[in-house]
């Protein structure tokens, strides 16, 4: 290139100009990739999903400002309450036959653990958990390490609730939601 | 280098002092210059419109107002843009949005299968094509 630069001043302006388009040519192609990579990732809205679910439980199991007498006594007494559950919170957490999954399959995790607390006493005394879903999505969150930053692993998001009964019982609910979908990512 | 000169007249803007022709030089190099600017706003316009990723947009829109939604309500949804996308592919604007059982179909031509998305509420979802004809009327009810 060095014989180049040695011509005249026309030809110095030449090998400038070419030196330019092919800068240029460098940018666009930078800002095409970008641009190719930006808009082919899919939009995640999985941690909108979860922050909806975990309202929507919140709302079911406490829905008068008292804890929902029907699921405590089900807690309390460890009766079968899953279907009922997703009844009463009309909840649909399997994912009918798509173009992306090809058979009937489980997308989201759901833990509540229900805990007695005494303000007076400050003790806590764990009264039941109910359980819905795949569990392997709480496994495959651990490995997420709640960061929810990968998309090809499920994320979980978790929600402490403070209840309490008509007869002024406290009690506090963690509840965990997870969602896989990771089919989308 | 332009040399203007009272003598020289247009002749000097034309040509510098060795005689080349720099205005159809100059001319190439601005309309290169407009042909790559094109170029990447072109890009930038079909990445940002591409059907595909409308339909992903309003499928995962759609799924995140019906998961938000309380029974007995009626949402509208406006897909101008969808709807834009299926008259110019000649696709039927009544099939964009298809809701069965938990699952969104967002569909804006013939050639693909769409982009499909599911949702967590369990209500009994009816949907349909609004009379302005640029949105979905959503009716939410309890199964």
């Amino acid at each position: 290139m060095f014989w180049l630069l040695k011509k005249n001043k026309r030809g110095y302006e030449k090998i400038l100009s070419m030196y330019w388009f092919v800068m240029i040519f460098i940018v666009v192609a930078g800002v095409f990739t970008c641009l190719a990579i930006y808009y082919s990732s899919s939009i995640s809205v999985r941690n909108a999903e979860l922050d909806l679910m975990l309202d929507r439980i919140a709302n079911c199991i406490d829905p008068n400002g008292y804890i929902d007498s029907e699921f405590l006594i089900a807690i309390k007494n460890n009766e079968e309450f899953s279907e009922r559950f997703l009844e009463k919170c009309s909840l649909n957490i399997y994912e009918e036959k798509t173009l992306k999954v090809n058979s009937k399959k489980l997308q989201y995790y759901i833990k509540i653990s229900l805990d007695s607390f005494n303000i007076q006493a400050n003790t806590q005394s764990n009264l039941g958990m109910l359980e819905l879903g795949d569990a392997v999505i709480d496994f495959d969150c651990s490995i997420n390490n709640k960061q929810n930053v990968r998309e090809d692993i499920s994320i979980c998001k978790t929600k402490y609730l403070y209840l309490v009964d008509k007869d002024n019982n406290s009690y506090i609910a963690q509840i965990l939601v997870g969602v896989s979908k990771t089919e989308y990512a | 280098m332009v040399f203007l000169d009272l003598d020289m007249g247009i002749r000097g803007v034309l040509k510098n002092k060795r005689g080349v022709n720099i205005l159809s030089e100059n001319v190439i190099f601005i309309s290169l210059n407009i042909i790559l600017l094109f170029i990447i706003l072109a890009s930038v316009y079909s990445k940002i419109g591409g059907a595909s990723s409308i339909e992903e947009r309003y499928a995962k829109g759609i799924a995140l107002v019906l998961d938000s939604a309380i029974s007995n309500t009626e949402i509208m949804i406006n897909m101008e843009d969808a709807i834009k996308i299926a008259k110019k592919e000649k696709f039927d604007v009544n099939k964009i949005l298809i809701i069965s059982e938990n699952i969104i179909n967002v569909k804006t031509s013939d050639k693909g299968k769409g982009f499909s998305y599911a949702f967590f509420s369990d209500y009994k979802i009816n949907s349909y094509l609004n009379e302005k004809g640029d949105g979905y009327v959503l009716v939410i009810e309890k199964k």
